[in-house]
């Protein structure tokens, strides 16, 4: 796949996708957030895999995510986060005004859903 | 969140590893997967780092991102003034030096105006203590009529410490006694330390041989012995029972009070109980009544003790009186002097700040390029503007921590030239509220001194400031200032002056006696010693004329009091042919008593009739002295001698017998009370009772008097073991000691003044010089063209000219406006006397031109040539 045809992460949605990522499949380290979003994706993202630590550090300050050691599929010990209570408030904050966004711009845009 | 980000700042280390360590990891799975996908190793390792994206630049992210922003630039600001300050250690030098002086000077006095003035008394509740003041409810009948009747305080009483002897423990001495109410304790809400406080039955006759000790005396003379309570000690003659020890802190009413007894409330004792008007009334005020509310009741109060007293008294009597906060009434005296010398110190800080402003501001055109730069490499004006904020603030507190130890310096020299009676003097300190009020003084003058220079500066615009050609000057806000500082050195000049002028007028008053060659020295026998000697009077002789013999003396004398003294005695005097008229106040007379030889001693003519001899004598006929104005006072166009005087409350009446010159009683600028007359007895013949046993001994001397003081000594000890010398001192100390208050005052003033003086001379000279050093190439263009140096040298000075007389203008005005405050400190020159302010001006005129016509010759001598290759 040509990186032409994918398209950037929409800017703001990283910590958006991190949450449900992991709301919806518990406890992963970096490398699996990375690959779920791109299954999810399929392959019709550009996830910068390295912009996932800053992300992570951000949404960890903020309480929203909690992380803790723990050991890789190939045996390396790696970090694992998971949503806290706060985070999955956050979340289903950001998932309505998200909708609502998205529903302003279709309007806009002329195609209403 | 923020302080999981500053925990992030002391963490970096292990946050770098834990996220190098995640990466890794990454990194791991990332190529396993492209390996399982048909990669070789190599391969899939350089394709897991594209897919990965630039890793440095991530792990720059997430620093910035577990960092405080602030924290972190600010640190670089910090970082970037030490290099800059240290860059120009010429410009840093001075501006410490500065704000060491501005900032030093103000946390001394502070801490004296705190002391003293601010910090609330170490009494319980103090709030709600007060004092009555005014010049008639000091007697003990005022006490307990106003005691019994208030409801809305508690009132108690207190004396002066005056000096008892301490005997049978030790060297004999003589300490300070407070003589107190029964319930003064409980009123100030202080209890002793150990044992009790004094009974209200206590303050009746026969009653009252308790005492209490201080802290200080506990320890100093008895051991501190834990047995304390309940041991008998001897106080002039008195046998009392220890019954209390006082805490280390407690001071009253002066720091010097070493002991408290009961006050003896004894009606009978007319004399005392009616006349003596020596006590100060002190409350408790109870929950929610107020000074004013306690005022009004006392007004009630006051006609029923005028109508109780034994004889009628006027009938605005004791209208003066008010109830004021204890605070308050306790620095009236000090109060007006310090905040005067606190109002003149911050001035001088001011100053400090206006003189470092014009530095800052020259200082900082010269980098005006630096800043183009740094704006146009996309720092804010707000960045900058905090950058050199934080050099200013830097500067501060390093000025401040030098000015506090400055401060510990001018604090000791204070303390010292503060008169000893101030209250709360043990109290100074440089504590936490005087650094505290040091921080805020070092962070106020930062945004005066740095806030103009800043503003200016960072207005110019890019291409301006770049473009050398067109620079902003910044020539006017320097000449501004400069201008301020002038004003403000103005003022404390004319303050100084004007304290110096007083001073003058007051060392120059005629004290009537002859100082030099005078030896003094306070003998306090107790009535016990005098017994052996028959009486007091007996005691004296003696001792005088031992004394007397002693080669190298030439006179020996004694009085109760000296002159210049803050203790007097004065009495209620019916004069002849000046009968007491019903309802009118007896006219008061000063009364000093006198050995024969006193007035010889002392040098005081006797201008008619004769002086006192031994014949004088207790037995013989009652005689007195008076002053020559007493004289023409009561008795004008009339011979004196052989009038007669009477002390109001006995029959008998004495005979004037001559008339010696006015004498200085009080010290020279202080006045007490309303008295009519100067008068003197023998001291055989006291006006009411027995000798007083404590006299003050004048020896005159050949030599230098102070070499006689340990021969007194030993002429004082051979007569009796038990006998107290203090105060041994030469009449010239005396003289002197009067006006120490004054004096000290004057000092620190003048010494502001100076300081403010060389502050704004250094401030010209500053903005002078670096205006010619700007003006060079025009300058030069100038002699090119024909102008002579000395037309340079005019147009250079006019500058300064123009600066000092706008300066001095204000500054007058200022002056005149703070003179106002003066006033009560002035003796015998007027607030607004022209001649002060006239010198004032004309001091700073003549140094602020010197300070423009160095820079003035330099301009003149500039080379036309290398000037306009200058720039």
């Amino acid at each position: 796949m040509k990186d032409a045809d994918r398209s950037e992460v929409p800017y703001g949605t990283l910590d958006l996708m991190i949450l449900k990522t992991l709301e919806s499949m518990g406890a992963l380290h970096g490398y699996g957030i990375a690959r779920r979003i791109e299954q999810v994706a399929e392959q019709s993202l550009s996830l910068n895999q390295g912009t996932l630590y800053p992300a992570l550090l951000r949404l960890e300050q903020r309480g929203w995510i909690d992380s803790e050691w723990g050991a890789s599929e190939n045996n390396r010990r790696a970090r694992f986060y998971s949503i806290t209570r706060a985070g999955r408030k956050q979340l289903s904050r950001e998932t309505e005004s998200w909708a609502r966004t998205v529903a302003i711009v279709n309007r806009l845009l002329g195609n209403p859903s | 969140m923020i302080a999981r980000r500053v925990a992030g700042l002391f963490r970096r280390r292990s946050l770098d590893a834990r996220l190098d360590e995640e990466i890794s990891t990454h990194l791991d799975l990332l190529s396993s997967e492209y390996q399982r996908q048909g990669l070789s190793a190599d391969e899939a390792r350089a394709a897991a780092r594209r897919e990965f994206g630039a890793l440095q630049q991530m792990r720059e992210v997430h620093r910035d991102q577990r960092s405080v922003p602030l924290v972190d630039s600010v640190s670089q600001d910090i970082r970037y003034a030490v290099r800059s300050l240290r860059r120009r250690p010429g410009f840093t030098l001075a501006a410490l030096t500065i704000l060491a002086l501005g900032i030093g000077p103000n946390a001394a006095v502070f801490s004296v105006v705190d002391a003293i003035l601010f910090r609330s008394l170490p009494f319980r509740d103090p709030g709600r203590l007060v004092e009555i003041t005014g010049g008639s409810l000091h007697n003990q009948a005022s006490l307990v009529m106003i005691r019994d009747a208030s409801r809305l305080a508690d009132y108690a009483s207190y004396g002066d410490a005056t000096e008892a002897n301490l005997t049978g423990q030790g060297e004999p001495a003589r300490i300070p006694v407070s003589s107190i109410s029964g319930n003064l304790l409980d009123v100030l809400g202080v209890m002793p330390q150990r044992g009790r406080s004094f009974h209200r039955d206590e303050e009746m006759p026969g009653r009252g041989n308790a005492i209490i000790l201080s802290h200080a005396l506990w320890q100093e003379r008895f051991a501190g012995d834990p047995g304390i309570i309940g041991r008998t000690i001897h106080i002039d003659d008195v046998v009392r029972t220890v019954v209390g020890v006082m805490p280390a802190d407690f001071r009253f009413p002066t720091a010097e009070t070493q002991a408290w007894i009961p006050a003896t409330v004894d009606p009978r004792n007319d004399g005392y109980y009616w006349w003596a008007f020596s006590l100060s009334l002190v409350g408790r005020l109870h929950a929610g009544a107020t000074p004013a509310a306690a005022r009004a009741e006392l007004k009630q109060v006051i006609p029923r003790i005028r109508d109780a007293f034994p004889w009628k008294m006027w009938p605005d009597w004791a209208a003066d009186s008010n109830v004021v906060p204890l605070q308050e009434s306790l620095t009236a005296g000090t109060r007006r002097r310090l905040l005067i010398l606190f109002g003149s110190v911050l001035l001088v800080l001011l100053i400090a700040c206006c003189n470092l402003a014009t530095l800052m501001l020259s200082r900082g055109l010269a980098r005006q390029r630096e800043i183009a730069t740094r704006t146009a490499l996309g720092a804010g004006r707000w960045r900058i503007l905090r950058q050199l904020f934080t050099e200013g603030l830097l500067l501060s507190f390093m000025g401040a921590l030098i000015g506090i130890a400055l401060a510990f310096a001018v604090q000791s020299i204070l303390t010292r030239v503060l008169p000893a009676n101030t209250p709360r003097v043990n109290e100074i300190a440089i504590n936490a509220r005087v650094l505290l009020f040091t921080a805020v003084a070092a962070v106020l003058s930062t945004v005066v001194f740095s806030i103009a220079p800043a503003v200016l500066l960072t207005r110019s615009s890019l291409h301006h400031s770049i473009h050398s050609a067109a620079r902003v000057t910044g020539g006017r806000t320097s000449s501004a200032l400069v201008t301020v500082e002038i004003a403000l050195a103005v003022v404390l000049v004319c303050a100084a002056a004007l304290m110096g002028r007083s001073l003058w007028t007051m060392s120059g008053i005629a004290t009537g006696i002859r100082a030099d060659h005078l030896l003094t020295a306070r003998i306090s026998p107790n009535g016990s010693t005098c017994h052996a000697f028959g009486s007091c009077v007996g005691f004296y002789a003696d001792l005088l004329n031992r004394t007397r013999t002693l080669p190298g003396v030439q006179t020996a004398a004694a009085a109760n009091t000296l002159p210049l003294a803050t203790a007097y005695s004065a009495f209620a005097a019916e004069l002849e042919n000046h009968p007491l008229l019903p309802g009118h106040e007896a006219d008061m007379l000063w009364v000093t008593s006198i050995t024969p030889d006193y007035l010889a001693a002392m040098g005081i003519p006797i201008l008619r009739g004769r002086g006192f001899t031994d014949l004088d004598a207790a037995g013989s006929e009652q005689v007195i002295l008076v002053s020559a104005s007493t004289a023409a006072r009561w008795w004008p166009g009339q011979d004196p001698i052989g009038k007669h005087i009477r002390a109001t409350w006995l029959k008998k009446s004495r005979r004037v017998i001559g008339v010696v010159p006015d004498i200085q009683a009080t010290p020279i600028g202080q006045r007490y009370g309303p008295i009519q007359g100067q008068t003197w007895i023998p001291y055989a013949q006291p006006i009411d009772g027995a000798p007083a046993p404590e006299m003050t001994v004048v020896l005159r001397t050949t030599r230098d008097p102070l070499t006689y003081a340990a021969e007194l000594r030993r002429q004082v000890r051979a007569l009796s073991a038990d006998v107290p010398i203090t105060d041994v001192q030469t009449m010239e100390e005396v003289v002197r000691g009067s006006l120490a208050t004054p004096r000290s005052t004057l000092w620190l003033l003048f010494s502001f003044a100076a300081l403010a003086l060389a502050l704004g001379v250094a401030g010209i000279y500053g903005v002078v010089s670096w205006n010619v050093s700007r003006r060079v190439p025009e300058i030069g263009v100038r002699i090119a063209m024909g102008a002579t140096p000395a037309a340079v040298c005019r147009m250079v000075l006019s500058q300064t000219v123009r600066m000092a007389c706008v300066g001095i203008v204000i500054g007058i005005g200022g002056a005149l406006a703070a003179s106002r405050l003066l006033h009560s400190l002035l003796f015998g020159v007027s607030p607004h006397d022209p001649l002060t302010y006239v010198a004032g001006a004309a001091i700073l005129f003549g140094t602020g031109l010197l300070a423009g016509y160095m820079p003035s010759r330099r301009a003149a001598r500039i080379d036309p040539v290398s000037a306009l290759r200058f720039d």
